[in-house]
Formats: structure tokens, C-alpha cells, sequence
């Protein structure tokens, strides 16, 4: 449970101590948006970097997104591929950030983009059902039935800010290995009641890449080599 | 995408140069490229998170003139029931997704069937750059939101003939509250951010 006395807006403290009463454990909503109504302003999040309590905590997938966009047609649009199948380990110092470690493992089979009308209709000779399966198991693209797994491990974390900080790690994707560096923005804390004091933190992170870095060089300039990849989640507190 | 993947070979051959020009543009009508767009919305969770969906059903067209920016309109309509979240559970998934497209305190589809937006007002404020004001049109309550636009440039993939495909990405912020759209807001942030990025290709 984070450390309430940090906190000396009077509305902030009501809505803290409200979810700290709250008795219900129940597990949440689909949307975890069904909160119970409090007296407070919207926008609740609040809570310093060294409000957090120090522990490990797992990606809470149900409020997890993460993208990649390309430029598209030489750069006039952005093309975006969501992940649906990722998953996190974050241990947070909250004494020393920059002591923390994650990491990250995404499933590049399970990916969606935005492909309206019948894909096989446009594309009879294609080995694939879906342009998003073709996304992901097209050895130019995703090939994930060779490379089932991308991940990431930080090896260094620098606080740049209050808020703000830079995750290096290495990146492992279509079996190359590289550093790459996460631009991290801390969201703040909250605690849910049906999380029973465990504390869920938020954050955003975003990077840009080389794919040619990767491997991946197919159709660039058209498609852009630069990678944008974001990633706005929270993370659960491990059950003791 | 046999066709897809020499028509973008090409591109790559023919297109090098394809920038953030608006020279050659063809002063026109032009409809949303569809396999080529995206639109989401997005709202704060728990103050500590964005929680993002997007619309995977929604159209446009814009009449564009190059040597007049300002006097592009701008019509989009978007199908509330179509929403993708990245729920992860298959089975609640898609009750989520009903939930939000079908319930009264959400999007209420089955009363309010699209979200329509009509521009009213497009301002130059840089080379590529510009706001376009305009009416949305949800719930029932027609508000004025006004979208950032960036022009990202102009192609011209083989596929369609001379036709001009032009990109543009936009974002801007509106208040749910102020469509009478309020549930959840202790967990959720009343402001919703929107984005698109996509292309428009030049009516035949």
C-alpha cells in the first residue's frame, strides 16, 4: 500500500482512504472502469515515484496496450500493428528506480491491425486466412513459427526526471539482439479495492527503432525502416 | 497481396522522393483508403494509464485543394459498434467490447447508431500543418472539437493509376461529459483524447 501521508490534497487523501476501506476483493470488471463511485475529481491518479511500494509486480494485461507503427506509403500515414498477447515483470525500487528491472515477452503471433473487408477475397493466393496472420508469419515480416517469442530485458535505467526516466535493454527479435533505449514516463499509483492494498502503477514508454537493425528490410522506403513501438499499461503488485 | 507486394516494390523504385510535398496534388474529392486507416480513442485509467480502443469501422471523404487548404471539408462517420480493445480474454472480450458499444452509459448504439463529425472551420497554422474545426455529433449532442492535421504527403502507387492517395495524421481532445457521456468517472478521465493517421485516395 502506498505511503498516504506523502499526500496533502485533502480530495486526493478522501479517495485514498475511501479505497482503502473498501472491503470488496472481488476480481475486476472487464473493464475495471466499473470503480466504485467516489467523492473525488476525475483523473485519480496521483502518488509519487517514492509513494510506490518497493516489490515485484506483473503486467495487469487487462489495462496493457502496446503498438508498433511504420510510416506507410514512403511516410504520408503511420500503419499500426497492435500486440494482443504480452506479458511484463517489473521489480520497482521505489528508493532507487534506476535499480529496478524489467521484463518483457510478447507473442508475435497473436497481432491485429485495422484490415476492413475479405482478405482472402483480394488475396486468393496467399497461404494465409487473415492479413494479420499474414503480418505475423510472413518470414519478411513477424515470422513468428521461426521466432516464436520477442523479449526484452533492461540492463540500465537512468532517472531523468521526477517522472521520467530512459530503460535500456536488450531487445531480442527475429533472433538478433540489440539495445535499445525505452523513453519511460511514470503515471502514478492507485489502489483499486478489489486489489485489496496491493498497489498498481502506471506508465507510458515509447521508442523508435531500426527493423533493418533486425533483419527486417522488406519494402524500405515505402514502408519505413524507423519503428515507433508505445506502450501505455499498469502493473499489479505481486500478491505476497 | 501478390499484387500488394510488387505494387509496393515499385514504390519503392518509383517513390523515393514521395514527401511531405503538397506540389501535384490534385485538387479533388477524395475518399478514406480504408485498408489504410486507423482511429482511436483513448482515456486516462486510475489517473495512471491510457486506456486505448479502436474504431475499426468508420469512413471519410475530403474535397482538398492544395493551393487552398482552407477550404477543405472535411465528413467522417464512424459505427460505434465496432470498437477493439485489447482485452485479453477471448469470452470477455467480447462482452467488453458489447458493453461498451451497446449500453446506455456508454456509446448506446442501439439509439445512437453513428458518430458523425462535419468540418466547419480548417486554419493553416504551418506548411503542412493546419486545425480543422468541426461539429461532432454523438448521443444525440452536436459539440465543435477541433483536430490538430498534419499533411504527411502525397504517393502514387502504381495500383491506382494516376489517382493521388494522401496522407494525414490528427489528433485533438474533446469531454465525454459534454455529450452526456459521464459514467465512470472516478475511475476513468472525462477528457478522451482521439488520433487518426491514414490515407485518402483520390475519388475516380
Amino acid at each position: 500500500m502506498m505511503k498516504l501521508l506523502a499526500h496533502s490534497s485533502a480530495a486526493t487523501l478522501a479517495l485514498a482512504l475511501a479505497a482503502c476501506g473498501t472491503a470488496e476483493t472481488s476480481e475486476p470488471a472487464p473493464s475495471a472502469s466499473d470503480a466504485p463511485a467516489t467523492e473525488v475529481e476525475e483523473n485519480v491518479g496521483f502518488g509519487a515515484v517514492a509513494d510506490v511500494e518497493t516489490a515485484t509486480y506483473s503486467l495487469e494485461r487487462t489495462h496493457a496496450f502496446l503498438y508498433i507503427e511504420v510510416g506507410h506509403g514512403g511516410g504520408i500515414s503511420n500503419y499500426r500493428v497492435d500486440f494482443l498477447d504480452f506479458d511484463a515483470d517489473l521489480a520497482f525500487d521505489a528508493a532507487a528506480p534506476a535499480e529496478s528491472q524489467l521484463s518483457v515477452t510478447i507473442n508475435p503471433a497473436l497481432v491485429q491491425t485495422n484490415y476492413p473487408g475479405d482478405y482472402k477475397a483480394g488475396h486468393a493466393d496467399s497461404p494465409y486466412e487473415t492479413w494479420d496472420e499474414d503480418i505475423s508469419r510472413n518470414e519478411r515480416w513477424l515470422n513468428s513459427d521461426a521466432f516464436p517469442e520477442i523479449s526484452f530485458t533492461s540492463t540500465d535505467i537512468v532517472r531523468t526526471g521526477e517522472d521520467t526516466g530512459e530503460v535500456k535493454g536488450d531487445l531480442t527479435f527475429l533472433g538478433t539482439t540489440q539495445n535499445i533505449t525505452l523513453d519511460v514516463s511514470f503515471g502514478g499509483v492507485a489502489n483499486p479495492p478489489w486489489f485489496a492494498g496491493r498497489d498498481v502503477i502506471g506508465f507510458n514508454a515509447t521508442t523508435t527503432l531500426l527493423r533493418s537493425d533486425f533483419g527486417m528490410s522488406a519494402l524500405i522506403p515505402g514502408i519505413t525502416d524507423d519503428v515507433t513501438v508505445s506502450f501505455s499499461g499498469e502493473f499489479l503488485q505481486d500478491e505476497a | 497481396m501478390r499484387k500488394l507486394a510488387i505494387g509496393l516494390s515499385a514504390l519503392a523504385l518509383v517513390l523515393p522522393a514521395t514527401g511531405q510535398s503538397l506540389e501535384g496534388v490534385a485538387a479533388d474529392i477524395y475518399e478514406l483508403e480504408k485498408t489504410h486507416a486507423f482511429l482511436t480513442w483513448s482515456v486516462r485509467h486510475n489517473g495512471i494509464s491510457d486506456y486505448i480502443v479502436n474504431f475499426t469501422d468508420f469512413d471519410a471523404t475530403l474535397d482538398f485543394d492544395p493551393a487552398a487548404p482552407e477550404n477543405a471539408a472535411l465528413e467522417v462517420t464512424i459505427n460505434p459498434t465496432a470498437l477493439e480493445t485489447k482485452y485479453p480474454f477471448a469470452e470477455k472480450k467480447v462482452e467488453w467490447e458489447n458493453e461498451l458499444a451497446f449500453d446506455e452509459k456508454f456509446f448506446n448504439a442501439n439509439v445512437f447508431p453513428s458518430i458523425t463529425f462535419a468540418s466547419t472551420d480548417v486554419t493553416v497554422t504551418g506548411d503542412f500543418t493546419g486545425t480543422v474545426t468541426g461539429d461532432v455529433t454523438f448521443l444525440g449532442v452536436t459539440q465543435p472539437v477541433t483536430l490538430d492535421v498534419e499533411y504527411g504527403g502525397v504517393a502514387n502507387p502504381p495500383w491506382f493509376g494516376q489517382r493521388d492517395v494522401i496522407g494525414f495524421t490528427a489528433s485533438g481532445t474533446l469531454n465525454r461529459s459534454a455529450f452526456g457521456l459521464d459514467a465512470v468517472m472516478g475511475s476513468t478521465s472525462d477528457e478522451v483524447t482521439i488520433t487518426f493517421s491514414g490515407e485518402f485516395l483520390q475519388a475516380e
